[in-house]
């Protein structure tokens, strides 16, 4: 080995892989941590390429970066993020479909004895620092489904709708009331979005969710269904009176000023549709009827409201 | 051409293979093609580099960079606009904002740009070095975000900067349909400059005796 | 052999002569950009094109393919720092003899004029 032994020694209680490689890429330092992680021990790594001792070995960043610091003793960063691993070695226990232990990698210059140039190659395990990450990022997105609302226009979402209707739907059919669905969409929102940009096509949202929002009643809900989709369920309300609200919702969004658009500049189309205890019908149906009649409405010229009634 | 010109045409052909060479060994890390337009370089003061640069001082970047000691003295830096980072990192990645968290996703992206900066400005300067013959080495990679008046006052704690010269290579990378305004700049004493000119001249008198 | 560099920078042209091998019977000739490189192929009829390929105006590839199309059919070789995947399945596409990285050097060129031989 080339290390004098104290520092041998030293090397070996770190808590991280130390390997020594030279201009042939040939190992010429291996340490405890590496001894234990990988089972090989040094006197079988001493003298071998990566490839050798491990068939599945395929970083080729790992070997540029080597050159880089054997030719021209330049330290390198392999990061986790964009190469998970430079050494293939299982982990003790699988944790969040990790199975190989994920790396963090530094390769520093070294001139040895007899100054040849040789590369340090440490490697930190950061299995489970991901792992956590994964963790987090899976339980953000369980809450963020769990949860009723839109987190952009802070209506409510879908999950929450198919979870309110069937039963009002029942409530309904016990107390012979009425109740109609506004399905929404807005014009050429996809215009809008490369016209102005993102941010600018949530603002609309937004605007648009709002003034939704001020024409309905307490008891309505209203839920974003889709990207520039909105679905409006209004109790107590039969095709009339659905029909007024949504004509009453396409001139207020006509007029409404949503910076940097001017009035006028957005416009939507609403399709309507009622359950009625006299023409009941699922929850599905209901909203595909909405849907439908949404359809007609883009296809005659947008800007329009269609329901039963024509 | 006259000599000056001659000199930067070889300055702008060095930056060419170097930031070339950075670039292939980018797209093999990335495993996808990256695309880059000529560079262009200028030289200016040390006093001119904002306004070279046309950033507003308020502006913040994304910078890394590695100190430079041997024959050649001084930083070499690779900016980037934090956005446009940002979202190239997302891409590589795979994750959306909403999907990670922001917390974990800073940490995520800083170390990405560290290694994307790291290849980019050791491979450049390690085939500058290799063309002009000179034994040129280089620190860890340090990685912030920060305005540019703030990032320069970060690496003044360790240099007179009266007698720093700039170099600026400008490029536009792609990758992965994402395009990037990359700025490659060295801030060199003015000795090293003065030396790199000199060897650049050299390398020009080798080559037409030669070719002769 | 005649051989035509084309390539924007002249500094590159410079340490391409300078690297070719002495005392042997070849001419360099060099142009900047598509039309120089067209009327060098008129005037001196080289066996041998050399092209760079990140130009300016069209890239080395583009500017081997408009030599083809204007009737003239030299042996061709890329010399270029971007050695990425689809540029040299782009060079062999096109019928290159070889890609060349760069930095030029003598054991670069000798290779190559013994495969253009």
């Amino acid at each position: 080995m080339l290390l004098d032994s104290t520092i041998k020694s030293l090397v070996d209680t770190l808590p991280l892989g130390v390997l020594l490689v030279d201009g042939e890429l040939r190992i010429c330092g291996w340490n405890q941590w590496m001894v234990q992680k990988t089972g090989i021990p040094a006197q079988q790594a001493q003298g071998k390429t990566l490839q050798e001792l491990f068939p599945d070995f395929c970083s080729e960043r790992l070997l540029s970066a080597i050159e880089l610091c054997i030719k021209h003793k330049s330290p390198q960063l392999i990061s986790q993020t964009l190469n998970r691993y430079v050494i293939p070695i299982p982990v003790a226990f699988e944790s969040h479909d990790l199975t190989l232990m994920q790396q963090k990698v530094n390769v520093a210059p070294l001139t040895g004895n007899n100054g040849e140039a040789l590369a340090v190659v440490s490697i930190n395990d950061v299995t489970e620092s991901v792992a956590k990450s994964h963790a987090l990022a899976q339980m953000a997105k369980k809450m963020k489904s769990q949860s009723n609302h839109d987190q952009l226009t802070g209506v409510y979402n879908r999950h929450f709708l198919w979870s309110w209707l069937p039963p009002q739907i029942k409530q309904c059919v016990r107390h012979g009331e009425a109740l109609s669905c506004l399905m929404l969409d807005i014009d050429h929102f996809k215009r809008i979005n490369d016209t102005y940009g993102h941010d600018i096509g949530d603002a609309v949202l937004c605007g648009f969710a709002r003034i939704v929002g001020a024409q309905l009643r307490g008891s309505d809900i209203l839920v974003r269904y889709g990207g520039e989709e909105f679905v409006a369920l209004l109790t107590h309300a039969d095709a009339t009176v659905a029909l007024e609200i949504a004509h009453r919702i396409q001139q207020e969004v006509r007029q409404a000023v949503i910076a940097p658009l001017d009035a006028g500049e957005v416009r939507c189309s609403i399709g309507v549709a009622s359950w009625t205890p006299e023409i009941p019908c699922s929850s599905e149906e209901l909203l595909k009827r909405a849907d439908r009649h949404l359809y007609q409405a883009k296809q005659g010229g947008r800007d329009q409201v269609v329901g039963s009634h024509g | 051409m006259t000599t000056d010109e001659l000199e930067l045409d070889a300055l702008c052909e060095l930056a060419n293979v170097g930031l070339s060479r950075a670039a292939t060994r980018l797209s093999q890390l990335l495993e996808d093609d990256i695309e880059m337009t000529t560079p262009l370089v200028r030289v200016v003061a040390y006093e001119e580099l904002q306004q070279a640069l046309q950033l507003d001082e308020r502006t913040i970047i994304a910078a890394v960079w590695q100190e430079l000691s041997g024959n050649v003295e001084g930083t070499s830096m690779l900016m980037f606009p934090t956005e446009d980072s940002r979202m190239l990192v997302q891409e590589l990645v795979g994750l959306s904002m909403q999907e990670a968290g922001e917390i974990d996703l800073r940490a995520i992206e800083h170390e990405a740009m560290m290694e994307i900066g790291n290849i980019i400005i050791s491979s450049a300067m390690a085939v500058i070095a290799d063309m002009l013959g000179q034994d040129i080495r280089m620190s860890m990679p340090h990685y912030v975000e920060a305005t540019l008046p703030d990032l320069m006052a970060q690496r003044d704690r360790g240099h007179a900067w009266q007698e720093t010269q700039v170099i600026i290579m400008n490029t536009r990378l792609k990758a992965r349909q994402r395009e990037i305004e990359g700025r490659m700049v060295m801030l060199l004493s003015v000795t090293s400059v003065q030396l790199l000119f000199a060897r650049l001249r050299e390398l020009l008198l080798n080559a037409s005796a030669a070719g002769s | 052999m005649r051989i035509l560099i084309v390539d924007d920078s002249k500094t590159s042209r410079l340490l391409f002569r300078a690297y070719m091998p002495k005392g042997e019977q070849h001419q360099v000739f060099e142009a900047a950009n598509l039309p120089d490189a067209l009327g060098s192929l008129q005037e001196t009829q080289p066996e041998l094109v050399v092209l760079d390929y990140n130009m300016p105006e069209h890239n080395g590839v583009e500017i081997a393919q408009a030599i083809l199309q204007a009737g003239f059919k030299p042996k061709m070789a890329l010399l270029t720092a971007n050695t990425q995947k689809m540029v040299v399945d782009a060079a062999m596409a096109a019928g290159f003899l070889q890609v060349l990285e760069k930095p030029v050097n003598a054991e670069k060129i000798a290779a190559l004029l013994e495969q253009a031989a």
